[in-house]
Order: C-alpha cells, then sequence, then structure tokens
C-alpha cells in the first residue's frame, strides 16, 4: 500500500488584515458554492425518488416501463429516473472540485492552521489537565483508546498491525505527554488549573527524570567522550542549495551510518557532517547536519541521552554527549563566532540542534535550524534564529515536547498528515506521495515521511515557507569548499585507541 | 377491469405526468441557480491575489469548474426533453 502525505503551514510572517480578509473572502465564496451544489444534489436525489414513486404508481402504462405509445404521456419514466441519478453524481463531483480548491487555497495561505493550533492547544491542555488531576483514570482511558485505535486500524489493514494503538491517539499524545511531565516534574502536585498557561511541563519531567539517567547511563556507558574526525572512502555529501536538498542530505547520512544507505563510504554510527561555504563577498558560512538517535551502546546518539536534552535546564541540556559532541567537532571544525551556522537534524539530531541554538547563541551566530521530527516546541531558541520544523501528525516523537511549535515569523512549522494511497495526479498539491513506503502502517517518524511533508508543503506558495527557504539557502548558496565528517564514541576511560586515524580530542562530563 | 389497455386517454399517466414535470422544472430552476453560483464564485475566485506553481494549478481547476458547470447545464437540458418528450 502506498502512503501520501498532506501538509498545513502555521507561524512565519504573519499576513496584513487586508491579506487575511482577502484569502477568507474567497475561501468563504469556494465553500459556499460548494454547499449551493451539494444542495441541489441532494434535491436531485430526494427528487429521483419522487420520479420512481412517480412511475411506480403506474403499473399498466407504457411510460413507466420506458416505451413510448400512441395516447399515452410521452415520459420515460426509467430514463428520467437514470438521468435524476447522474445528475446527482454530477453536482457531486462539482462540489468537490470546489471544495477541494478551497481547501488548497487555504492550505496554501494557512488559514486552517491557526484556527486548528489554538482548538488543539485546547484539547492538550484539558487532557494535560486531567492527566493531572486523575492519572489512573486518564491513564486507563488512554490505554483503551489506543487499544481500540489499534484493533480498528488493524481491521481496516487487514493484519494485525500494533502501530495504529501509537497512530490512532496522537490526537491526545501532546496532553498525555505534557500531564506525565507535570506530575513527574512535580507541577501536577500544584493546583492544576496554574498548569493551564504553560507549555513546557514536559521538559520540566525530563530535567527530573534525567537527573537519574544520566548519572545510571554514566555507570554503564562511562562519560569520556572521544570526537574523531573521520574519512569517508569516497566522496559523499553534495552542496544542498535548499531545505528539501538538506533534508535529502540528512536521509543518506542518517541511513549511511546504519549500515543501510547506498554503502561504500565506510561512515559508521555516532557521525555528523560539518560543510563549510564560501560567499562572494568573503564570508564564510556552515551547515551541520545530524542524523538522530542511533542507539548504539558507545555512541553518544544513544536513546537515553534524549532525555537529558529535553531537560528544561540549559546545563543539563548542554551536558548530553550528542549535544558535547556536536559542539565539539564544530569548535574542531573552526566555526568562527562571527560566521552564519545553519543546523539541520532529526529526531535527537533535531533536539541537539535546538539545544545548541538555544544555550550556545552567545558563541555562535546560529542563523537557521532545520528539525525533522523533533520535539523542540518548549526550547527557548531566540528569536533572531529563523527556526524551520517539520512534523507529521501521528509519528509520535514531535508530540513529545507537549505542546505546538511557537507561531512566530522566525518560527514555521510544516505538519503534514499520513492517509493511505498515492498522491492523485488529478489534484497535484493536495498531497506528496510517500517514497519508498509501501507496506502496511508505519510510524511516519522516517525522514522519507518528513521529506513528503515538506514537499507538499513547499509546492503550495506560502510565503511564510517560501520565505524560510529563502533565508536557508543565503546560508547554503556559496561554493562548498569542504565536507568534514566527525564521529563520536563514549567510553569509561579517556584513553585513545591505537591506531586511531584522525584528530582525537576527548572529554568528559563537567 | 383494466380500461388502459382499452383507452389510452383514461391511462393514469395524464394525471401523473404533470407531476412529474412540475417536480423536473423546479429542480432544473434550483439547479440552475446553485450553477450560476458556482460558476460566478470560480470567475470571481481567481482574482485572488496569490502566485506560483500551486496558485496557476488554482486558477486551471477554477477555469476548468466553470466549464464543467456548463457541461452539468447541458445535462439539465437533456433531462427535460426526457419529462417534456
Amino acid at each position: 500500500m502506498a502512503w501520501q502525505v498532506s501538509s498545513t503551514i502555521t507561524g512565519g510572517e504573519a499576513r496584513t488584515a487586508a491579506e487575511l480578509e482577502e484569502f477568507n473572502h474567497f475561501a468563504v465564496v469556494l465553500e459556499r458554492a460548494a454547499q449551493d451544489l451539494e444542495s441541489a444534489a441532494s434535491a436531485w436525489r430526494v427528487g429521483g425518488m419522487e420520479i420512481d414513486h412517480h412511475r411506480a404508481c403506474l403499473p399498466w402504462c407504457p411510460a413507466a416501463r420506458g416505451t413510448a405509445e400512441p395516447g399515452h404521456e410521452a415520459i420515460l419514466y426509467p430514463a428520467l429516473t437514470e438521468s435524476a441519478s447522474d445528475t446527482v453524481a454530477s453536482f457531486e463531483a462539482l462540489a468537490g472540485r470546489f471544495r477541494s480548491t478551497g481547501d488548497l487555497l487555504m492550505r496554501a495561505q494557512s488559514l486552517y492552521s491557526e484556527a486548528d493550533a489554538t482548538a488543539s492547544r485546547v484539547v492538550t491542555e484539558l487532557i494535560q489537565l486531567g492527566t493531572s488531576v486523575f492519572p489512573g483514570q486518564t491513564a486507563a482511558a488512554a490505554a483503551g483508546v489506543s487499544v481500540v485505535a489499534g484493533i480498528v486500524g488493524s481491521v481496516r489493514e487487514g493484519r494485525v498491525n500494533p502501530i495504529h494503538m501509537i497512530t490512532g491517539t496522537s490526537w491526545a499524545q501532546e496532553g498525555l505527554m505534557s500531564g506525565l511531565g507535570a506530575i513527574v516534574g512535580g507541577k501536577g502536585r500544584e493546583v492544576p488549573l496554574l498548569g493551564f498557561g504553560a507549555t513546557n511541563e514536559l521538559n520540566m519531567g525530563a530535567g527530573t527524570v534525567a537527573k537519574l539517567t544520566s548519572k545510571a547511563y554514566d555507570l554503564f556507558q562511562g562519560n569520556a567522550l572521544q570526537v574523531t574526525r573521520v574519512e569517508p572512502n569516497r566522496p559523499f555529501l553534495e552542496a544542498p542549495r535548499s531545505i528539501a536538498d538538506a533534508m535529502a542530505n540528512l536521509e543518506r547520512l542518517g541511513m549511511e551510518r546504519l549500515g543501510r544507505g547506498e554503502g561504500g563510504t565506510g561512515l559508521d554510527y555516532g557521525t555528523i557532517a560539518i560543510q563549510r561555504f564560501s560567499h562572494a563577498d568573503g564570508t564564510v558560512s556552515w551547515l551541520v547536519t545530524i542524523p538522530g538517535t542511533d542507539g548504539k551502546l558507545d555512541s553518544p546518539f544513544g536513546w537515553p541521552q534524549n532525555v537529558e536534552l529535553m531537560s528544561d535546564d540549559p546545563e543539563q541540556r548542554m551536558a548530553a554527549d550528542s549535544a558535547r559532541m556536536v559542539a565539539e567537532a564544530m569548535r574542531r571544525a573552526g566555526i568562527g563566532e562571527h560566521e552564519e551556522v545553519a543546523l539541520i537534524g532529526h529526531s535527537q539530531g533535531g533536539i541537539v540542534a535546538a539545544t545548541l541554538a538555544a544555550d550556545l547563541a552567545d558563541r555562535y551566530r546560529f542563523s537557521h535550524v532545520v528539525t525533522c521530527g523533533s520535539p523542540v516546541a518548549n526550547h527557548p531558541i531566540p528569536s533572531s534564529t529563523w527556526v524551520t520544523s517539520v512534523e507529521n501528525d501521528d509519528e509520535l516523537v514531535s508530540n513529545l515536547d507537549g505542546a505546538r511549535n511557537p507561531s512566530r515569523p522566525t518560527w514555521v512549522t510544516v505538519r503534514g498528515t499520513v492517509r493511505p494511497g498515492a498522491a492523485n495526479a488529478d489534484r497535484p498539491f493536495s498531497s506528496a506521495t510517500v517514497e519508498g513506503a509501501n507496506g502496511g502502517k508505519e510510524l511516519s517518524h522516517g525522514m522519507n515521511y518528513l521529506r513528503a511533508a515538506y514537499r507538499n508543503a513547499s509546492g503550495l506558495g506560502s510565503s511564510a515557507l517560501q520565505s524560510h527557504e529563502r533565508h536557508f539557502s543565503a546560508v547554503v548558496d556559496g561554493t562548498l569548499e569542504e565536507t568534514t565528517y566527525w564521529r563520536g564514541r563514549m567510553s569509561r576511560t579517556a584513553a585513545v585507541a591505537p591506531g586511531e586515524r584522525g584528530d582525537v580530542s576527548v572529554h568528559g562530563r563537567k | 377491469m383494466n380500461t388502459t389497455h382499452l383507452d389510452p386517454q383514461r391511462c393514469r399517466c395524464h394525471d401523473t405526468a404533470p407531476t412529474t414535470r412540475q417536480l423536473v422544472e423546479r429542480l432544473i430552476a434550483r439547479s440552475e441557480e446553485a450553477l450560476d453560483h458556482a460558476q460566478t464564485a470560480a470567475s470571481h475566485a481567481r482574482t485572488v491575489t496569490w502566485s506560483g506553481s500551486a496558485a496557476e494549478h488554482y486558477r486551471d481547476t477554477l477555469s476548468a469548474a466553470h466549464a464543467q458547470a456548463a457541461g452539468v447545464r447541458e445535462g439539465l437540458s437533456a433531462t427535460r426533453r426526457l419529462a417534456w418528450g
């Protein structure tokens, strides 16, 4: 089974009131036309039944049988009934065309998104309130909904697929995560309504948990970080010229370092890429590409590091092995404090990017951050840094921050909704087909799903997204001078392995 | 005893057909009004300030919808002919 993604866009530069009024006006015009046409279809549906009833009242008349005979009325009831049925279909098809055109206008101009974001925030806060006040009952209800979603989804798919238990509860995940964070972080024990205005409960909870998990994991993994510059066996990443190109590179590197890519580079887990660009005016800029969790036992990009990165404590965030590793690689690559830096990351890689942009803003000039499937809503990224976030509704990971991303002129979020089937060639902007997804329902956290979300969004001609594209492209449109690759490893000792090639630096946790 | 077989002038179709035709005319009048509104909406909505490939597709679709509405209108004429013979 193929899969497709349809995207909405939130944030970015606000429209003027006149622009909003114009788009809203036309959206209403098209929706009213669709409703008028649907109403006409309904009238013909009922009318067709009435005509058929008239026919049934004439059992002996040739007109009722569709035959014209002298002396009888020249009205051919069977053909008339069929014509009524065809007219219903014609009006419904026309109504559908008007509605889908109005939908395209609304999605391209983000008219859905602000209202949807507000409504979603209300649902999220209510679920968080319920979780904080009645944690046991809420957990039981959530489990029940999850089981039902799993059963319904599996029946529709025709096989048992537990993924539906996750994707079927995507509408509630932010609220549940937020409520859980409030409990773990101690905020749930206060008067619950005080949490209604906040959005960072999960980050507070993560900070509480990370105090224990980081120490425990250090005992197991060690906290000596070794950062090595590595050389691929052949040229690998090309110069990206757009956010879409950079996402493609991110996917390639992510797959390659886990042995699931093109192969032949020798790159393995715990590897990031740093690209240096030179510009005609003599300036230099950089792009840091950061794949996500690899889950290897001696990798700085293991699973427990995610918890530290989600903390509301900046020191704790920067103490995460993956953040330390990328920061060290950036230092070794020679990035100057006044040189523009763009970061792009998937999953944990995106959280690292948001952490660096938030906590090293006084050390580097972070111009643009692209996060793919990353829960970064509460990372305090300065408004001077542009952020482009790409998420899917039911991928779970992006909802782990318990909140929607900020909606501001310098932060745009592309949010995809995944549906079965390939994109309709007759409606090229309604959705994008996911490459390489031809099986049953899976979590849409993979880069192929996120790239499809971005591909659909970027085709809509949204001025907000176009503005972000131009801003990102300005960082990477120079001459690619060099691509360097950096690998991180964790150990209990600071000793460098014999025969280790390339530069090596070793750092313990502060 | 069924007399219609003998005398077509006494068939009930002469009572029922006018009712059917009135119904069809009412439906056609309502449909033409909806189609008028739809074609006006399609022409008007094309004037939105929006550029790019999605915007071009949007305008092309509205032009096609305008033409599609004209086709539905022709279908109504055919339906009328079926009612009136």
